[in-house]
This record gives C-alpha cells, structure tokens and sequence, in this order.
C-alpha cells in the first residue's frame, strides 16, 4: 500500500537537481554588462529601414525610462567596412526639451551600436528619438519587430514599422540585484490583486513543483499500482 | 496518478501567470470566441473576407498592452493604470468578429471556456483572461493522467515508469505554455492523449461495446476541438481492425461490436454537430478546413511540390528538388521541431541560446537510443504485440503527414511557415512512451533511478524555461 523512496533514483534526482540549481545560481548571479532599462530581449528583427545620408529619422512614442544610460540601435549598411557617423537625439515630446544630444563617430563594426546617452530627468513616456546620418553612405537599422518564425525576414519594412531602440541602464547588474526591479515589472497587467509578491509566488511554486516531482519519481511503487492484469509485457 | 496531474496543472498554471496577456499563440481571438460564445449564448459565424478591425476590449489591450512583438515594450505603471481605466470604461458587448481565425473552430472547447468568461464578466479584462487561462490549465492535468493511464496499459509491469512518462510529458515547456493559455491545443492534447490511453487499454483488454463508444466519443471530441486530430484517426482506425481481427468467437463479436460503437459514436457526434453548425447557427461547413481545402490552395499546390516539401523538411535536398524552404536558418527539423521542442514561446519568437538546443537535441538522441535499445531488447513481446505498435506508428505518420500537407498548402497560399512542435501533441503519450522505455533501456536495477534522474532534468528544464520566460518580458 504504502510507498517508499528508492534510494538510488532519490540520490540520481537529486544529484541532478543540484547540478541544475548551481547552474541557476550562476546564471541569476552572473554580472551582465548592461540590463536593459527597457525590454531589449526582443529577437532582432529581419526588417530593415533605411537612412540616406545627410537625413534624420525620428521615431515618436518611445518610452525612455529614467535610469537610461545607454541606448542600442542594430546599424548595418550594404558595402565597406565601418559605419557612418551619426547623430542620435533624445527630446521630451511633452516639453519640447532636448534630453540628449550624442554624436557617434564612424568606423563601428556592424551589428548593436550602443551609445551613451543623458538620462531623462523622468521616465519619457513620449519621447522622441532622432538618428541622423552624417555620412556619406546610406545607413539600415533593425526594425522593432520580430520574425515570425526563426530567420524569416521581412523582405521589406511595414509602413508603420519603426526602427528599434533599447534603452539600458548603467553598468552591470546581475538578475538577482535586479530582481526587485523584474518584480515590480512582473505584476503590471496582471490580476488587479498582483503586486511585486506575485514572482515570488511564482518561482517559489515553480521550486516546490520540481522537488514534489523528484520526490514523486523517486518513489517505489506500492503494491497497489501492481495491478493491471495481463502482467509484464 | 493524481499527483502527476496536478503537478501538470500547477505547470501550466505557472505558465498562465507568467505568460503576460495575449502572448501565447491567437490568444486573442480564442479569448474572443469564447467571450462572444458567454454573452450571445452563439458561436461566432466565421469571418468572410478581409478581417475587420479590433474592437472594445481587444483592441484596447492589443493596443496598451507593451508586450506584443508590434510595439515598444516598457513597465510603466502609469500606462497600466491607464489602460485598465480605458477598459473600465469601453466594456461593452463582444463583437462577432472577435473570435477572428479561431471562429471556424467547433465551440466545443469554448464552451468550456466560456464558463470562467461568463463567471468573470463583472470583473476587468484582465482578470477573466487570467481567470480563463487557469481554466484552461486544468486540461494539462487530464492530458497527463491520460498519459499515466496510457502508460499504465503500455508497460503495466514497470509501475515507476507510468510516473516517469507522465510527469516528463506534464513538464514538458511548450505543453505548459500552451495549456497555460487560453487556445484550444490543450483541449485538442487532452482528446488525443484520451484516445490513445482508451486504444492502449482496449489492446490490453480487449474491445468491447463500451470502449468503443469512449473511442468514439473521445475521437468525436478531439475532432470538434481542432481538425488537427484527424491526425490519429487512421492509426485508431486501424487499431479498431486489427482489435476485431485478432480475436475469435465470442471476443470477436465483442469486439465488432465495439467497433461499431465507435464509429458509430464518432458519426452521431460529428453529423450531430455538422448539422447544427450549418442550420442552427448558419456557419458554413468549408469553414472546418480553415480554406486549406479550398479551389484556390488546388491552383497553387502540386503533388510534385508536395512530395518534394515533405522530403526536404526531414530529409537533405536532392539536386532536382527546388528549395522548399529558402528562408529556414539550418534545416526545418533542426530549427522547427528540435529546436521548438527544447523551447521557442510565444509566436517563436524566443527560445534558449543555440548550446542549450544541442545539449537538448543530445538528450533527445540519448533517450531515443536507450528507448531503441529497450524495444530491441522487448522484441519478442513486440512480435506478439505488432498491431499495437503498427497501430501507435500509424498514428505517428498520420500527424507529421497531417502538419506537413497543412503546412505545404499553408506556405503557397499565406507563403508563411505553419509547422510547430505544438502540432504534433496529440502524440504526446508516445513521448512519455519513449522516455519510458529509454528508462527501462538503462536496465532492470538502474531503469528506476534513470528514470528519476530524466524527471529531474524535465522539471529543471520546465524551471528554466519559466525562467527564460521571465528574462523575456521583464527584464
């Protein structure tokens, strides 16, 4: 009836469980050079727009948080070896004010470019943000959509497509150092009842799940789970 | 039993809260469906031409939600609060367009669905959707004890192995993502694990009147839910004759007699819902296949293209095969189906980092070899047991076929990919098999602790794709 632990599937479960739970504790402690202020784990987007030289293109809406440090942009262009120089602007639409005003020099491999900005004096929730190109080659940017399967590109923008920007914070912070910071993200647009507790909840229940699944693995079988007839097959 | 099903609840149900709203796959129009079902008491008529714009609560979430791959993502508090005052305000009925793609589906599991949406229409939007999702999650937990019960018939001499199948398929990343959602995969995955937990069962013990009318409805169920099913229906056909076949006198009329029972079953459900789907609610019977049958997808598709689409998707290209697939990184089985099964969420949108995906597809390798060391090992009771197994491989070919017809007629006419590993959960009990069996590959003194050990991986994995999840959309 009752049921016992096999011991040598208990120990295998949990050797495994700690290799996994160090490998945890690694990867939510490890230093990242930047966190982003914003989410900037979106995949990079196949889709491409372009600005000719001595143009600007400015994308409105964006949401700059105050803790921005750094902004990222995904730069490529069709021949030669480094980029162009550029002009990158941050304004408060609200108060038509300049927040910041950088210039990149050129020679930048392709790929992320990020460029250190002046953070906001409050999180923009409209703001604006300008990349002029100061060269003499047209420049692309990735777009700020998706793919919607892997390595599907787009084979040219949306309309309404806009270039992609993450606004990061400054210097390095591991997840865990960051955890209250994901928390309170964690809880908006959640149940009206949720508040920053709800991660919590959440990776504690994860926990416990795993543990009751080893446990539950581990288990030898009572005599009653013996019971199908037609035996061993 | 129990445990491995709630566990598999709990799985999905962590999914639910993490998943922030309308990420998982068509979330909003399966929550549109079964919101307009809960306030019109009707299925939705399917939607004819162009697609209209959103309207009330989904287009405001749509649009204040930071989370879809269309806008710029941000935590602002204020934007949260805005929008939940905006839905405050703009609740109003559910148009009919609402249910979008998803309005060809049956009600079937609406109705299910629609029971939280009805509960929950005084509360926020937000709330119900979450209120829904958990709902839904509940149907990981009759996937899983159908799959323990599978097990149970398949291997019932090796108790632990029912536990090991079970919970390595409850905690399976993709399973609970999807079942954490509101989409009707999780009721489609708990009909298909259903069927072939009644099939393994009627092998075990024979076919009767009543197994067939469970067959039958079990089937009728999974088809109503999503066409997708129709995946396994050759293989359960088969398995109903090969079920008569093998038994004599009294059995073999039992046994016949069962056989009827499901087909008969299966045809009063579907020709029921048929019937009340045309003249009751006025929904046109095309509109099942989603147009993939349609005159137009005849133009643009060829027998030749077929076959050439299907071999290049698991096979290398031969030279005098046109590209089937220009746009995919590597190889449709590698980036799709390995790769997706390890972990992609949302619209494949992310997933783990390459290296996780070839430890995976190492530990995919691993267990598939020790499950073929196993059946090498058991062949002599496979030699008894060939219809059951012909049975479950036919089942197995019926959906990869299905996914890749699907998806070939899918990629002319839309030119966009169809295959994901999610297409193909209705085999998930022969997942669960096949981990079983690597288990008992091990041998008979370590099977138990091998078993335990993959649990362990499994439940990990699951952890740290909630975690991966996480690192997604918030940090």
């Amino acid at each position: 009836m009752g049921a016992r632990w096999s011991s040598p599937a208990l120990t295998a479960a949990a050797v495994t469980s700690v290799i996994f739970a160090a490998l945890l504790v690694a990867v939510i402690t490890a230093p990242r050079p930047r966190l982003a202020a914003s989410n900037s784990l979106v995949v990079a987007s196949g889709a491409v727009l372009v600005v000719p030289p001595g143009e600007e293109r400015c994308e409105q809406g964006q949401f700059v948080p105050a803790t921005t440090a750094t902004l990222r942009v995904y730069a490529g262009w069709d021949s030669g070896t480094g980029g162009e120089p550029l002009r990158f602007s941050i304004v408060d639409t609200d108060s038509a004010e300049l927040v910041s005003r950088r210039r990149v020099d050129g020679g930048y491999a392709p790929g992320a470019l990020d460029v250190p900005v002046d953070p906001p004096p409050h999180d923009l929730t409209d703001g604006k943000v300008c990349i002029e190109n100061l060269g003499s080659r047209s420049m692309a940017f990735a777009g700020n959509r998706t793919p919607l399967g892997g390595g599907v590109l787009w084979k040219g923008a949306p309309p309404d497509e806009e270039i992609r920007i993450d606004f990061f914070r400054p210097g390095r912070e591991s997840l865990w150092a960051l955890a209250p910071e994901v928390a309170r993200r964690f809880s908006l647009f959640k149940p009206a009842l949720a508040g920053p507790w709800l991660m919590w909840a959440v990776l504690t229940v994860a926990l416990g799940a795993v543990t009751a699944a080893v446990l539950l693995a581990s288990r030898e079988p009572g005599a009653r789970a013996e019971l199908p007839p037609g035996g061993e097959r | 039993m129990w445990a491995c099903a709630a566990l598999a609840v709990v799985h999905a149900s962590l999914w639910a809260l993490v998943t922030p709203p309308f990420q998982v796959i068509d979330e909003p129009a399966h929550f549109g469906y079964a919101q307009y079902l809960a306030e019109s008491g009707r299925p939705p008529r399917p939607v004819t031409g162009p697609l209209p714009p959103y309207e009330g609560e989904q287009r405001l979430l749509l649009e204040g939600l930071p989370y879809s791959r269309e806008q710029n993502p941000s935590w602002s508090s204020a934007d949260e609060q805005q929008l939940r005052r905006e839905l405050a305000e703009a609740r109003s009925a559910t148009a009919e367009s609402a249910a979008r793609a998803a309005s060809t589906y049956s009600p079937f599991y609406y109705v299910y669905e629609a029971i939280p949406a009805r509960l929950g229409l005084s509360l926020p939007a937000l709330d119900r959707l979450y209120l829904m999702r958990l709902f839904s999650a509940v149907l990981a937990g009759v996937t899983v004890a159908s799959v323990f019960l599978f097990l149970r018939e398949l291997l019932p001499g090796t108790p632990w192995a029912w536990t090991v199948g079970a919970l390595v398929v409850g905690f399976q990343p993709v399973f609970g993502f999807m079942s954490g959602g509101v989409n009707n995969d999780g009721m489609l995955y708990a009909a298909g694990a259903l069927l072939l937990f009644l099939v393994a069962r009627s092998f075990r013990l024979g076919l009767t009147p009543r197994r067939g009318v469970a067959i039958g409805a079990a089937a009728a169920a999974g088809l109503l839910t999503k066409t997708t099913m129709v995946g396994l229906f050759p293989g359960a056909a088969l398995a109903l004759l090969l079920l008569w076949w093998r038994t004599t006198g009294v059995a073999r009329r039992a046994a016949g007699r069962g056989a009827l029972a499901a087909g008969a079953t299966f045809a009063v459900a579907t020709v029921t819902w048929f019937a009340a789907d045309v003249l009751v609610f006025g929904r046109p019977l095309a509109a099942a296949t989603g147009g993939m049958a349609s005159a137009a997808v005849g133009e643009v598709t060829t027998l030749r293209g077929q076959l050439s689409y299907l071999w290049q998707f698991f096979l290398p290209r031969l030279p005098f095969m046109e590209d089937a697939f220009p746009t995919y990184p590597d190889y449709p089985v590698w980036d799709i189906y390995i790769q997706g099964f390890v972990g992609r969420f949302s619209s494949f949108q992310f997933g783990f980092p390459l290296w996780v995906n070839q430890v995976g597809l190492a530990v995919l390798a691993l267990v598939a070899g020790l499950a073929g060391v196993e059946l090498v090992r058991s062949r002599e009771a496979l030699r008894r047991r060939w219809p059951e197994l012909c049975t479950y491989f036919t089942m197995l070919v019926g959906t990869v076929l299905l996914v890749g017809v699907t998806g070939y007629r899918f990629r002319a006419v839309e030119g966009l990919n169809f295959e994901q590993p999610r297409y193909l959960f209705t085999l998930l009990p022969l997942y669960g098999a096949v981990v079983a069996l690597a288990a008992r590959g091990v041998g008979r003194r370590w099977g138990h602790t091998a078993g335990a050990a993959l649990v362990a991986v499994a439940a990990w994995h699951a952890l740290f794709s909630l975690l991966l999840s996480i690192n997604r959309y918030y940090v």
